[in-house]
């Protein structure tokens, strides 16, 4: 009987930490931009970010970050000399931990309209607010030559 | 049924004095008196469970079906006690039905009931980890208690009491039982409940708080029960809205929550409470075109919401996600679209000079001048700020910024407004408005 009822205690001891463990764990946060490109044979222009997604998980493998660009449709007869290319930054911003990351060298060959997709996994992300800045170019050819900032307050419950 | 058996009782020599007759109207009195009485603290559970946390929306309309329910799940529980008893309840009830009735019902009476009511505060306790909704987890969890303690007090026990009422018991068997409330026998009773006693109740005790934390925390953790938040969009890029007059504005943030909404592994409780988020608008749209400074509007994809009023303001929605997309760990958000006071902005506006004078025989000029500072990093529209109140038929106001002349016009109401005036981050404006008037 003594021992049935260590038994029961110790089950529900052991299964209270392994939730509270489990509730401790701070996310893996993977962020997915999706972003409308044009190409021109003179320059490349993001006009705004189509879609900002978040996806939380606990004690996941570190992924590699895809950068996803989908060509879709072109209206000029010519293509630019050299690809352009900028670079895109995330940054998450907390009250006391601040995490960044470059998207470097995101390039594009052809002229025509593009919808490049992009993800970064940023792991260790505590629960709370954060403040997300994703730093885009409006034109780009080298780079980033007027960049935008679009800027969220996120919460992570 | 429940009539007493015993020969010698008062009940049973009524009972047999009866004719059929009356003994199926008293019967029929009775059982629709017990049945209805017993059935407003289940009722009023059933109704609290659908208006808050069950599948779906409740509706008036299903109240009789409710109270239909609850006097069959009375009826049910009669039975089984009756059954326990094995015979009738209210014989047994005159010889004390504690003592018919097995040693596992006994236990059960007393225990469930106790363990159901300290898990329940002991989830209470807990709900603040449910993040935001923590007070909306309160409330729910506090009127739950409310209502199974109510159940309690009025349909168990007044149930408990029409038994024995019923059962006539005689004054003498009650007369010995009032005794033991002595302070005297307190005191022993105190006494008894040593600490050695106390050892399994505190471990009982533990072991129920253990159990409660633990399904709260699973459920959290791991996304189990319960539709719970993934996390919350708070997109305030907008210019400040300036609102009110010259000398008592508000100074607004509007402001675009998307809260997403996860759905458990195994779905039991659909809905999500979500509280007003907004400290100055309260009055629900529809659409957000008709947005106005003290209004919210909401959209969402794949779900419904009703709207919770509390004393004529919007308290809460209430989120019920479409069952096709009762998916495990499908997020579905609401979005919120609102306008938030902000009490420490750096954004100032003063009057600062006002002066009257005659400029003829039967014609005045009022000047007001208004100072706008903006500090804030972003611009901020000053919306239809109340300078002045002239009570004359016709005004003729000119307006100034930064002492160039902007515009004129001239109305045919008392209200001088500055309308929709933009100010650039980091900037000083003065503004004057010179209103002609006749004095007659």
């Amino acid at each position: 009987m003594l021992r049935k009822r260590w038994a029961i205690h110790s089950l529900v001891v052991v299964s209270l930490l392994a939730s509270l463990l489990n509730y401790l764990t701070p996310y893996d946060v993977v962020i997915t931009i999706g972003l409308p490109v044009r190409v021109s044979p003179s320059a490349g222009a993001v006009w705004y970010l189509a879609n900002v997604t978040f996806k939380l998980t606990k004690l996941q493998p570190y992924a590699e970050d895809p950068i996803k660009p989908k060509w879709l449709r072109s209206e000029y007869d010519r293509n630019p000399l050299e690809p352009f290319y900028f670079d895109l930054r995330v940054g998450l911003t907390g009250d006391s931990r601040n995490y960044t990351y470059v998207f470097k060298h995101v390039s594009f060959d052809k002229s025509g309209e593009y919808y490049v997709q992009l993800s970064h996994q940023f792991t260790g992300v505590p629960h709370g607010k954060y403040c997300l800045i994703i730093e885009y170019p409006r034109y780009f050819k080298a780079g980033v030559v007027d960049p935008a900032n679009w800027v969220i307050s996120v919460v992570f419950f | 049924m429940f009539y007493t058996t015993k020969q010698d009782e008062r009940a049973k020599r009524h009972w047999d004095g009866f004719g059929w007759g009356d003994r199926i109207l008293t019967a029929f009195l009775l059982g629709a008196f017990l049945i209805s009485f017993s059935s407003v603290g289940l009722a009023s559970v059933i109704e609290f469970v659908f208006q808050k946390m069950l599948l779906e929306a409740f509706g008036y309309a299903q109240l009789p079906t409710l109270w239909f329910c609850s006097a069959i799940i009375m009826l049910w529980l009669l039975l089984c006690w009756r059954k326990a008893c094995e015979g009738p309840i209210y014989g047994n009830a005159t010889r004390w039905w504690w003592n018919a009735s097995s040693r596992e019902l006994r236990s059960s009476l007393f225990t469930v009931p106790f363990y159901v009511l300290f898990f329940l505060l002991v989830i209470i306790l807990l709900s603040p980890i449910y993040g935001p909704i923590s007070e909306v987890m309160l409330s729910i969890w506090v009127n739950l208690l409310a209502s199974v303690l109510a159940l309690l007090l009025f349909s168990c026990f007044p149930c408990f009491v029409c038994v024995f009422l019923i059962a006539g018991i005689p004054a003498d068997w009650i007369s010995p039982q009032v005794p033991k409330y002595r302070s005297i026998r307190i005191t022993k009773v105190l006494s008894m409940l040593c600490f050695r006693r106390l050892l399994p109740i505190a471990r009982r005790v533990i072991l129920i708080a253990l159990v409660g934390s633990l399904l709260v925390l699973a459920d959290r953790s791991f996304h189990m029960f319960t539709s719970s938040f993934s996390h919350m969009e708070l997109d305030s890029h907008e210019n400040f809205l300036v609102v009110g007059t010259a000398r008592r504005y508000d100074v607004l943030q509007p402001t675009k929550a998307t809260y997403w909404i996860r759905i458990p592994r195994f779905p039991i409780f659909r809905n999500v409470t979500i509280p007003n988020p907004s400290n100055y608008s309260f009055t629900f749209v529809k659409e957000r075109t008709d947005l106005g400074i003290r209004q919210v509007s909401a959209e969402t994809r794949n779900a419904t919401y009703e709207v919770l009023v509390t004393k004529g303001k919007l308290s809460a929605f209430n989120v019920i996600p479409n069952k096709q997309e009762m998916l495990p760990l499908v997020v579905i958000p609401l979005v919120l679209n609102f306008n938030d006071n902000i009490t420490d902005s750096r954004i100032r506006m003063a009057v600062i000079n006002e002066t009257t004078r005659k400029t003829g025989a039967s014609t005045e000029r009022k000047e007001v001048t208004i100072q706008i500072i903006n500090k804030e990093d972003k611009g901020a529209v000053f919306r239809e700020i109340l300078v002045d109140t002239i009570q004359r038929q016709r005004l003729e106001v000119f307006k100034y910024v930064d002492g160039k002349f902007s515009e004129k016009w001239v109305q045919n109401f008392p209200y001088v407004r500055l309308y929709f005036f933009h100010c650039d981050p980091g900037k000083v404006y003065t503004i004057t408005f010179v209103i002609d008037y006749t004095t007659e």
